[in-house]
């Protein structure tokens, strides 16, 4: 009995070493295959397209400095419209069809959290640098890496900011009735309790909400002189315009979501004094004019106007998803890739963020936040701290 | 009553007629080969075309039951999103939170949206036409914010993680078994429907739809049959709500906006209103327009193509509108009735009557 055993185990460690090597899905001798998911159609696209072009960026950058240890990236793709059931098919498509290592970009939280079970299937390491929500990193999830500032740590740094350029007055907060709401909200009283602001109020709104006739008015009527909005887009251009219109002339404080050349032109003159906090820089600042000439060496004329804040981040995650898999060596599998983002340390993004640290404790990259006063005129957002 | 019974043809008049559950022998071998083909399909498809098979799937198990209110009762709801996300987040927190399997979340999510249909249906049972709608279309509204609220059952606006768990010792973690669970339910759902309209429920619906008054002259409870509409309509679109939360792992609110419940008067419309075949093929052509208007329009390359087929999704709902319109004007009764006149044409063949 002893004998017939020794000897399958023989026959099977023969038939071990016999049978080739299988490939991680999305890795070749040449290429290394990533994908991802935004809205590239829809009223997201402002913000998929833009994530897009910046991911391009990136991989030709690194392509034309010889790949990744000599392989190529190549990436793919899907347009989900910011909608959480197309997420889930483009994903599928990317991680069955189109056989990608990684999954670089994804719409948004409730996108992300769509797409994650599949990933987590497969193993598959999955970056998310435009919405960095709690949920997504708190529990942690093994194979999901968030790149940003967390909205309650970052909404605290950013009140802090604040009453350091204007000491005195009364402050309000205007957020969402959500889970980001409850972060931002959290972020304000934690800061007016330790720099013993006085704070009229936390007003929450709907989400989806298109009107703040309401609340701006509530915070005149309080003697509000400085607004923190946690709106995204069309939330912070309705409540810049309704303060104009009611004679506010209490300042405005907008978090990154929606810091992007459009929302200064969609809130036309009000947008004058508007101040924004961001992980990512502008583009009139040193690292900023770098991208912007990479920008205009691997893009076409077409695309560059759809620039924004988002090709940042898609530029970001993909030089740190390059970087993991470069650290891998030629043995490239998930399992490698994952384990090498998470010992991430001080990752330098060209100066477009500050440098990128996970541990296997943590999954978000905590970054430190940058400071923009909008000018209207030039429709630019101009950087008030370096 | 035999096999062969069901599926004899014979003159419209009789009785036999009215209870057979197909047409015709050859309409009985088409409705065979197409289990067999849709059984077979996890078999040579990947995962991509598997998961646009589930959505169909899943989808048509709600446009048949949403059949019965519009098609049937002819009482037009926009509430078909509210009744979808009752199910699915049912289902989500009976397999999530309480550990049940999908065996036990669907009669769940199926009773909970018929409780649910029966608050709204009380109230509205005096409302027709575009008042029912807009009072259908606020309940699904009222269910946006209650998922919103609800955090610890919903997980509000962070979502609920649903968990695929087991049942009777069988994995459902694969898409594989997911999607055959869907067609197995799909086609229980139909048998159901078939015998409801067959039944002495169909004909009362029936005649409410045609004519209310007459309908109550003649004998029928007008209000405990549209009550009883709204009820059986909403449990199967909360079944089609379970297997979507199955098949998607993860609900957020974002999924029920009120597009879901455009896109089940679309399919019903474009289907054939009424039929419980219009409505399995109404969902294949509305599920799959958006890709295969890409892909189609990537087919004309050049810039148009670029166009086109980058924007696709953009002008889904010019898209939805037009085929709407298009089906309204050259074929009202649906695909179902283009099918049937194209048969129809091809026996008469060379004949035009």
């Amino acid at each position: 009995m002893r004998l017939k055993i020794s000897s399958a185990a023989a026959i099977a460690a023969l038939l071990c070493l016999a049978a080739p090597v299988v490939a991680e899905d999305g890795v070749t001798p040449t290429e290394i295959r990533l994908g991802g998911s935004t809205a590239l159609t829809g009223p997201g696209a402002l913000v998929g397209i833009a994530h897009d072009l910046g991911e391009k960026i990136a991989a030709a950058e690194i392509n034309e400095a010889g790949g990744v240890n000599g392989r190529k990236l190549v990436r793919f793709f899907e347009d989900d419209g910011y909608v959480p059931a197309r997420t889930v098919q483009a994903v599928r498509k990317l991680l069955d069809v189109d056989k990608v290592l990684a999954l670089t970009a994804s719409s948004g939280t409730a996108s992300t959290m769509a797409a994650l079970p599949l990933a987590e299937e497969k193993n598959v390491p999955m970056l998310q640098t435009a919405a960095p929500n709690t949920v997504m990193f708190n529990p942690l999830k093994k194979n999901l890496f968030v790149v940003g500032r967390a909205y309650g740590p970052g909404t605290y740094d950013f009140v802090k900011f604040l009453a350091g350029r204007k000491s005195g007055g009364k402050w309000i907060a205007i957020v969402q009735d959500d889970d980001y709401g409850d972060d931002v909200e959290a972020g304000y009283e934690k800061a007016v309790k330790e720099l013993s602001l006085q704070s009229v109020g936390v007003l929450r709104y709907k989400r989806g909400q298109k009107e703040f006739s309401a609340e701006v008015l509530k915070a005149k009527q309080l003697g509000a002189t400085m607004i923190v909005s946690g709106g995204i887009i069309g939330e912070n251009v309705a409540i810049a315009k309704e303060m104009k219109r009611v004679g506010s002339d209490a300042e405005l404080g907008i978090l990154w979501s929606g810091r992007m050349p459009a929302l200064i032109e969609l809130m036309g003159d009000a947008a004058n004094g508007v101040i924004a906090a961001d992980y990512v820089g502008e583009f009139s600042d040193p690292a900023g004019q770098a991208f912007l000439a990479k920008a205009k060496k691997y893009l076409t004329a077409d695309e560059l106007p759809k620039l924004n804040r988002y090709s940042m981040t898609g530029y970001v995650g993909v030089v740190l998803m390059a970087d993991a898999i470069k650290r891998c060596g030629q043995n490239v599998t998930r399992a490698c890739v994952i384990e090498k983002l998470e010992t991430t340390k001080n990752l330098e993004t060209s100066g477009l963020t500050s440098p990128l640290t996970f541990t296997p404790d943590s999954r978000i990259s905590d970054l430190s936040l940058r400071y923009t006063i909008a000018d209207a005129a030039k429709k630019e957002w101009i950087p008030i701290t370096k | 009553m035999t096999l062969v019974s069901l599926f004899r043809a014979g003159p419209p008049t009789r009785h036999a007629h009215q209870l057979r559950l197909l047409p015709s022998p050859a309409a009985g071998l088409a409705v065979l080969a197409a289990i067999a083909l849709a059984s077979a399909l996890p078999l040579v498809a990947n995962a991509f075309v598997l998961g646009y098979a589930t959505l169909v799937t899943i989808t048509a198990i709600g446009a048949v039951g949403f059949t019965i209110l519009v098609g049937w009762t002819g009482l037009v709801s926009l509430g078909y999103a509210g009744f979808f996300a009752i199910g699915a987040y049912t289902a989500g927190y009976v397999m999530t939170k309480l550990g049940g399997s999908i065996l036990l979340a669907m009669p769940a999510a199926a009773a909970a949206a018929a409780f649910a249909s029966l608050l709204v249906g009380v109230p509205s049972l005096r409302l027709k036409g575009l008042y029912l709608a807009i009072t259908t279309l606020a309940f699904s509204v009222i269910v946006n914010h209650a998922v919103l609220l609800a955090k610890p059952v919903t997980g509000g606006s962070a979502g609920l993680r649903v968990r695929r768990g087991a049942a009777f010792g069988v994995d459902l973690t694969s898409d594989r078994a997911i999607y055959w669970i869907c067609l197995a339910v799909l086609g229980l759902s139909v048998v159901l429907a078939h015998n409801i309209r067959r039944g002495f429920i169909g004909r009362a619906l029936f005649a409410i739809r045609d004519y209310e008054v007459a309908a109550r002259v003649i004998g029928v409870n007008v209000v405990a049959y549209k009550l009883l509409s709204f009820a059986m309509s909403s449990a199967l679109i909360g079944v089609a709500g379970a297997l979507f939360a199955l098949h998607m792992r993860y609900l957020n609110v974002e999924s029920f906006e009120l597009i879901l419940s455009i896109e089940a008067v679309s399919i019903v419309i474009v289907g054939g209103l009424g039929s419980i075949a219009g409505a399995i093929m109404g969902s294949a052509f509305i599920v799959l327009l958006p890709e295969a208007a890409r892909t189609v329009f990537s087919w004309f390359g050049g810039t148009l193509g670029d166009v086109f087929s980058s924007n696709a999704q953009e002008i889904k709902g010019a898209i939805y509108g037009l085929v709407i319109i298009l089906f309204l004007r050259f074929a009202p009764d649906g695909l179902v009735g283009a099918i049937r006149r194209a048969i129809d044409a091809a026996k008469r063949w060379p004949l035009a009557y």
